[in-house]
């Protein structure tokens, strides 16, 4: 972000943006007048830039209104709610959001948006690149009638998210924009238009029949979705979302967002400049007529899209019941599964045009495979100073490394637990799955039991297998991080920081529920909180443990941005740092806690161990663990003023 | 790009443009990743990094490092090997002559008591290899004052980085 940056606020230009902020004007430009969202990668910094907006123009904030709601389902209904009073809004979320919000989409869908709009913003993560799994959620768009419209560039991302609040107004349907880790992230030039305001206050129609999809209005529903869906599939060819590039070749291709621009590039490496391709902006639902003249000439079509085959299969419902004699590739060239690249499209279209394969490509393969066996693995681990880690150790210690131990994990900055060396978690489903599974667990084994749990996942969904478990007594410890922000994702505020702010607590919350034994710890203090540990997992029944400490990036910022606000009035700094003497290299900081800011050098044939002064962050943490008492604690300018890490 | 980079993870970014569009589409760049092999210049923070995105470079790569390492918590443990900064060279070596190191966190240390203006002293050594094309230094000074706090001291940065590339190349050159 520039540091005065008008781009989203200016009448025209040509402005240089990501992916996720040409969205972000694009509604802007559309009139959105409400969004909600529950972070996840790659759609939660469009909310931040929304945020960006509403802090630098309160003027808007009666026609714009952002939330970060608790969970996806929450944000998906809420939009709908905000659609249905005749506004237009904006729902994002990352593709496991959909499985959260899929049960409220199902019926929003069937009863439509009108009078207002709703585009729902999945992205997608083929190759996991910031998830814990891969889908395909296209196969949504299938079941509930979604009609989505997947970009490629920045601007497409502008002019196609205004499109589709037209198309969502016009048809009553959902409309899916679908982008992607990459389509979200790439930057590219965007030619503005000019903004819209939105609508400040809409008002809601009572429509029992539209509004409630239960029998006999549900089946009148259903059949008025097909009647909409059909209407639009009608209009497809002249939205200009679909683009042909002509070509005589008898074998053509199909494709969509990110693969198309590997596609393209491929066929140009390959010299295959006369193959024809279709490029689908949108890529449900179809259009027969412009899918089979596209076919007319080809003998065989080649579909490149990412994961499970969902082009293909509905490519090759159009040529059955057409009775066409096209011949598809697809799924048996290329892999179900990861992100595609331009060298991944070209080694398959070579095999498939029987041309020589790039030897470009084929080196810089071979090169690489000959040694990358010596690349040090570097893995997403806990930042220095982590609270998280911190705690971890703790567990550690107090279950003699996990003996008869399981490690119910979940989804947070927590989920790299199960990373070496500390390898804590277990198992890890989805968002609060770890609490769930610990209490059919303690129902069927007799091994010990500790759940881990975010805040923000607390509140997501956490809070109802909480209430079972107390229901249950089950047998379990769940451990809370109270690290006040959405860590992961970039540090969203927590609703706990609004709940906060009204005199609300997880504490609070927890003794309202019932939960039988309760304590609240800190991380930073490993041996009390071993202590605890190991005194909840002798108490039969359910205990929770709420570690309190802000999240250590986070505090630093806030601690560093204090003492150059002290420097610059002129104030003396105490300046604590922490460093190893005489260290006897038991491994204690660097396998149980392993804080990366610790480093192992070897000095003439002596090896020790030794913290990179610029990436620690001073929490103390190795400083309380070590067993030789080697980790110093060294205090400069004494008589300074102290800036502690801020407290709850 | 690739994330987790605030939680130690490896991240990298491909950066591709050209000088302005044509009219036949297929010719323009369509992907915002280059292809394999196909990477003109590679501007490393860590020196292992090289080797874990190297399925993009070629004989026609030009590699800049920053020779500080981040070994990770695994070799710390001593559960794995950090290669010897020599294999890294070795390695390196193996697509082409061009390939220059340069302590550019000490720099930052050195310079301005903090590590944080390594991104433009490394992008400052980049320059004067020659294979950033189109862009002139008074170009880079604009963006900096327009997108970043600090954009003094990121300038001088940048000059840094320059100024002592230009001693490492020439230093090969002859
Ligand atoms: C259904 C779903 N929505 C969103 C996400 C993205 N996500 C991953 S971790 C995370 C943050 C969890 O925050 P918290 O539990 O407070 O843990 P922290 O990261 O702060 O440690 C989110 C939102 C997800 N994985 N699944
Ligand atoms: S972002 Fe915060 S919570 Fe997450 S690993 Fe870093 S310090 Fe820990
Ligand atoms: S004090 Fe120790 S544990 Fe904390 S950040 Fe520094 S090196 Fe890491």
């Amino acid at each position: 972000m520039p540091i005065k940056d008008t781009r989203f606020i200016q009448e025209s230009g040509k402005v240089m943006m990501l992916g996720n902020e040409a969205l972000v004007r694009g509604c802007l430009e559309a009139g959105v007048s409400y969004i909600s969202q529950y972070p996840g990668t790659p759609t939660s910094d469009i909310g931040e830039y929304f945020h960006q907006i509403l802090r630098e123009i309160p003027d808007i904030r009666e026609y714009l209104v952002h939330h970060w709601a608790v969970n996806e389902a929450v944000a998906t209904s809420a939009c709908a709610g905000a659609a249905w009073t005749g506004v237009r809004s904006l729902n994002p979320m990352k593709h496991v959001g959909l499985n959260v919000a899929s049960d409220a989409l199902s019926v929003i869908a069937l009863n439509g948006p009108n009078p207002g709009g709703m585009v729902i913003v999945v992205g997608s993560d083929p190759g996991s690149l910031g998830s814990h799994q891969e889908q395909n959620e296209r196969f949504y768009a299938w079941m509930f009638h979604l009609p989505t419209i997947e970009p490629h560039t920045p601007q497409e991302c502008k002019d196609w998210i205004k499109l589709a609040f037209d198309l969502s107004e016009k048809f009553d349907l959902v409309i899916n924009f679908r982008t992607s880790t990459r389509s979200a992230h790439s930057r590219g030039y965007v030619e503005l238009e000019p903004l819209m305001m939105g609508k400040r206050k809409g008002e809601f129609i009572r429509n029992i029949p539209k509004y409630n999809s239960l029998p006999p209005h549900a089946i009148n529903n259903h059949i008025r979705l097909y009647e909409r869906i059909e209407k639009l599939r009608d209009c497809i060819p002249e939205l200009g979302l679909n683009k042909i590039y002509k070509g005589t070749n008898k074998i053509g291709v199909i494709t969509s967002g990110m693969p198309f621009g590997y596609a393209m590039e491929a066929l140009d490496q390959l010299e295959l400049n006369d193959v024809p391709i279709l490029k689908l902006g949108m890529v449900y639902p179809l259009n027969y007529t412009e899918i089979t003249e596209f076919l007319n000439d080809l003998e065989k079509v080649v579909i490149i899209e990412e994961l499970e085959p969902f082009l293909e299969v509905k490519i090759a419902e159009i040529i059955q019941k057409a009775k066409m004699n096209v011949e598809i590739i697809g799924k048996n060239y290329f892999p179900s599964h990861d992100e595609f690249s331009t060298g991944l499209v070209t080694t398959a279209l070579a095999k498939i045009f029987r041309k020589e394969p790039n030897t470009k490509i084929i080196n810089a393969i071979e090169y690489f495979n000959s040694y990358k066996d010596l690349i040090p693995s570097r893995f997403p681990t806990f930042c220095a100073g982590c609270p998280e880690r911190a705690t971890l150790y703790s567990i550690l210690k107090a279950t003699n490394h996990l003996e008869n131990t399981i490690i119910s994990g979940d989804i947070g900055c927590y989920v790299m637990s199960f990373f070496p060396p500390q390898q804590c978690s277990d198992l890890v489903i989805c968002m609060s799955g770890g609490i769930s599974a610990a209490i059919g667990m303690a129902a069927k084994t007799d091994q010990k039991i500790i759940a881990l749990i975010g805040d923000s996942t607390f509140f997501h969904t956490g809070m109802a297998p909480l209430a079972e478990a107390v229901g249950y007594n089950s047998n379990l410890l769940l451990i809370i991080f109270e690290n006040s922000w959405t860590a992961m994702t970039g540090h969203q505020d927590d609703v706990l920081r609004y709940l906060t702010n009204k005199g609300f607590s997880i504490e609070k919350i927890c003794s309202a529920i019932g939960v039988p034994w309760l304590k609240v710890e800190d991380s930073y203090n490993p041996k009390k909180l071993t202590k605890s540990i190991e005194n909840a997992l002798e108490t039969e029944g359910l205990k929770v443990i709420i570690v309190k400490r802000e999240c250590a990036l986070q505090a630093n910022r806030w601690r560093m941005s204090q003492v150059r606000k002290l420097e610059m009035e002129g104030q003396k700094v105490q300046d604590t740092s922490y460093f190893i003497g005489g260290c006897q290299m038991c491994y204690e900081c660097a396998r149980v806690l392993s804080c990366p800011a610790i480093r192992r050098v070897e000095t003439d044939g002596i090896e020790e161990m030794q913290i990179d002064q610029d990436r620690c962050v001073k929490c103390g943490v190795c400083y309380e663990v070590c067993p030789n008492g080697a980790i110093r604690k060294s205090i400069v300018a004494m008589e300074g003023v102290e800036v502690p890490f801020r407290e709850g | 790009m690739h994330g987790l980079a605030q939680r130690e993870g490896a991240i990298s970014s491909h950066t591709r443009y050209q000088k302005r569009v044509v009219d036949d589409e297929r010719k323009n760049l369509h992907s915002s990743i280059i292809c394999y092999g196909d990477a003109d210049l590679f501007i490393c923070f860590e020196p292992s990094e090289a080797l874990r995105r190297g399925i993009f470079a070629s004989k026609k790569t030009t590699f800049v490092l920053n020779s500080r390492t981040i070994p990770g918590i695994m070799i710390t443990a001593n559960l794995e090997e950090y290669p010897p900064i020599e294999k890294i060279k070795e390695i390196l070596n193996g697509y082409s002559d061009h390939v220059y190191f340069m302590n550019a966190t000490e720099l930052s240390l050195e310079h301005f008591n903090s590590n944080h203006y390594m991104n433009l002293i490394m992008l400052g050594l980049a320059i004067p290899t020659g294979r950033i094309p189109f862009i002139e230094i008074q170009n880079y000074e604009e963006v900096i004052k327009e997108w970043l706090r600090n954009a003094d001291e990121n300038i001088k940065a940048l000059h840094l980085g320059i100024d002592e590339g230009k001693k490492i190349i020439n230093t090969r050159k002859s």
